[in-house]
């Protein structure tokens, strides 16, 4: 019972950590897997080091990548994929949303003389989708968000006759500000649509 | 031979560590703690009016026009799927939390909370796919027999559930320190603007003012050292330094918590730390 349980804890340990291997998150089947990448490579990084790269980066594709995807599907019941991408690097410009109503500015990202609907807007499930219609290339959702910015509007104005999303950015420390991206949705049809 | 040898004794030593016993009660209070962590994130959730924005398609209302196939609930009801999945992870990961039938109500909430990440891929972020590991690995750990309303209770437990979690926080903290080096060498920079000043002063994620920040950039500069020095010395999760590298972290936590606003995420990889600060208590109860 003991060797069995140490072999399957074995077992475990070893898909953990061939599904979360440290360092290998940016690596992919198709990195460093031509001549020219490779010669690229070596050109920039000094022997052993290119060498060893590439070495890895071989075997993250021959053997630990169809690995990975032969075990994936057993995570997906409890939904535990051993991705984090956590924090890498901070955002490269100062970058807010502004929320209009009837050309009133009610809310401005980390503004507390604007705070309305600061609660749902930075709520962390809810963040990650204003960040992505506030990005550098415009997200899946941002027509769900405006809808849910206009359904809070309306609860709270029901006269309210537009809604304005308005992406804004800035060099840091972002007083220098400019409009990115701008959503708009008015009555009576309510249907966003960016300008 | 020789090779032979040292693989049986290496085998034989694998064996004696994965059949150690601990203490049970850090198990128990992770089990408590994880728990607890996303019912107070779900039920934030709740008091926003949000279940029904988040957990439901697109067609059917909801924000996000993206779901992964793997929502079963919501291919049975895509206006109800979502908010009966939220129901049940309240109830299950609750009735884990108290110690009430522990391991089948944390299995069927763990399935339900993960059919909320499979209707909002946007909102399941990697302290929700954390914790599911890791309460996961305690369904099959003693965690159930302490701090439980029923049950009988255990003093010890099997260590590997403990000894696997840490694995998942070493391999979690290296690949985020690796992560940070590899896209951002600046981490380490002398000069420049430091990378974690733009972190904390992105207003869409944190609340420390950008123009005032300015005059911080020395204490900035180390921090972010000491944040990449914290994350890369992980695997000293496994020595007799793991507690205090755990008091470092629960320092590195508290900051994030306090600057910047990414909800559960200090507090679901806090409640983790009771396993780190375990080897105090086999210390005090002695040989």
């Amino acid at each position: 019972m003991a060797h069995l349980r140490a072999a399957l804890i074995l077992m475990l340990w070893g898909a953990l950590l061939l599904l979360g291997t440290p360092g290998l998150d940016f690596l992919d089947a198709s990195s460093l897997r031509s001549s020219a990448e490779k010669a690229e490579f070596r050109a920039h990084y000094p022997s052993p080091w290119a060498g060893l790269g590439i070495a890895v980066a071989e075997a993250n594709r021959e053997w630990r990548l169809p690995v990975v995807a032969a075990i994936t599907p057993l995570q997906r019941p409890f939904r535990v994929s051993q991705e984090w991408f956590l924090y890498r690097d901070g955002p490269a410009k100062v970058r807010r949303l502004e929320v209009r109503v009837d050309g009133e500015l009610l809310h401005r990202s980390a503004d507390p003389a604007y705070p309305w609907l600061a609660d749902v807007l930075r709520n962390r499930r809810i963040r990650p989708v204003v960040e992505s219609t506030c990005g550098a290339e415009e997200g899946p959702n941002w027509r769900g968000l405006v809808r849910l910015v206009v359904a809070r509007a309306r609860l709270e104005r029901p006269d309210a006759r537009a809604v304005e999303l308005r992406c804004t950015v800035a060099p840091f420390p972002g007083t220098d500000v400019t409009v990115h991206r701008r959503y708009v949705a008015e009555a009576p049809e309510w249907q966003a649509a960016p300008r | 031979m020789a090779g032979g040898a040292a693989m049986r004794e290496a085998w034989a030593r694998w064996v004696a560590f994965t059949g150690r016993e601990m203490d049970a009660r850090p198990l128990a209070l992770v089990r408590i703690l994880a728990c607890v962590a996303i019912l107070a994130d779900l039920l934030q959730v709740g008091r926003l009016g949000l279940v029904s924005t988040l957990f439901r398609p697109a067609a059917a209302g909801g924000l996000s026009a993206v779901q992964d196939d793997a929502g079963v609930l919501v291919a049975l009801s895509p206006a109800w799927g979502g908010p009966i999945a939220y129901g049940i992870t309240l109830v299950g990961l609750g009735l884990a939390a108290v110690g009430v039938w522990t391991r089948p109500a944390l299995v069927i909430g763990l399935l339900a909370y993960a059919q909320l990440g499979h209707l909002y891929p946007p909102g399941d972020r990697a302290i929700d796919r954390i914790l599911r590991t890791v309460l996961l690995v305690l369904v099959a750990s003693g965690a159930h027999r302490r701090y439980a309303v029923t049950g009988p209770r255990v003093d010890r437990a099997p260590a590997w559930p403990a000894d696997t979690v840490r694995l998942l926080l070493v391999i979690v903290y290296l690949s985020a320190g690796l992560a940070k080096l590899q896209q951002q060498p600046g981490w380490l920079s002398l000069v420049g603007t430091p990378v974690l000043y733009r972190v904390m002063t992105d207003p869409l994620a944190a609340h420390v003012d950008p123009v005032s920040a300015t005059s911080w950039f020395p204490l900035l500069r180390l921090l972010g050292w000491g944040t990449i020095a914290l994350e890369l010395s992980a695997p000293l999760l496994f020595t007799r330094f793991a507690p205090l590298w755990a008091i470092a972290g629960v320092s590195m936590h508290l900051g994030i918590a306090l600057t910047m606003d990414l909800g559960m995420f200090s507090w679901g990889m806090l409640a983790l730390y009771p396993i780190l600060f375990a080897p105090l208590l086999e210390r005090r109860s002695g040989p």
